[in-house]
């Protein structure tokens, strides 16, 4: 359900921002690559948000405005999403009975609930994100 | 009611984040809109070639702040 609201709040966004809405998503497979455009969209934001140089580690500045992610913290942060895009891969090849989903976590039921776990992987994400991004605004 | 608390808080979220998101939703939806105009679905294929051009930007991504931190460290 998570994935189906994630998918219809950008859609919903898009159609504000005069874009036409999105196509709906007709079966897992799909669901999946929804998802995948969401963490690669997650890999520019913190790509975006890091500082590259300049990082003063005392003051946990960066020389360069609106660049609050230091060099550690993006590293941290596209590892998780690097685990989360493993976890989609896996549900998309996963047979119907289950198997290996994330790593170091257990093995998921089914291809659905391993895009499940992986969703909300990257959900976790998104909320460093969100709260990285709202330094920059400071 | 716990799913609507949800959509407000990830369109909270998209609020902030909105260019990156929205451009991925729509290179994605444009892509699905192709296959099912001619009544195909995306298939495992499509999805893995997709996942592939993710790769290549992660890896661009985590090689430049793997640069910077130890550059910092």
């Amino acid at each position: 359900m998570r994935i189906l609201v994630a998918i219809a709040a950008s859609a919903l966004l898009a159609s504000c921002a005069g874009m036409p809405p999105a196509e709906p998503a007709q079966d897992l497979t799909e669901q999946v690559a929804y998802m995948e455009g969401q963490a690669q969209a997650f890999i520019r934001d913190v790509d975006q948000l890091s500082c590259y140089t300049g990082w003063d580690a005392k003051a946990r500045l960066c020389v360069e405005p609106g660049k609050p992610l230091s060099p550690t913290a993006a590293v941290e942060l596209l590892l998780r999403i690097k685990d989360g895009r493993q976890g989609l891969r896996a549900a998309l090849v996963m047979p119907s009975g289950g198997g290996a989903c994330l790593p170091n976590a257990p093995p998921a039921a089914s291809p659905l609930a391993c895009l499940q776990v992986a969703t909300q992987a990257l959900l976790e994400v998104e909320q460093v994100l969100r709260q990285a991004q709202q330094r920059k605004g400071n | 009611m716990e799913e609507a608390i949800l959509a407000v808080e990830l369109l909270n979220a998209l609020a902030i984040f909105g260019a990156n998101m929205v451009i991925a939703t729509q290179e994605v939806s444009t892509m699905l809109k192709q296959k099912h105009a001619v009544g195909q679905k995306f298939t495992k294929a499509d999805a893995l070639a997709y996942m592939d051009k993710g790769d290549l930007l992660q890896g661009e991504a985590l090689a430049r702040a793997k640069a910077a931190m130890g550059a910092t460290a």
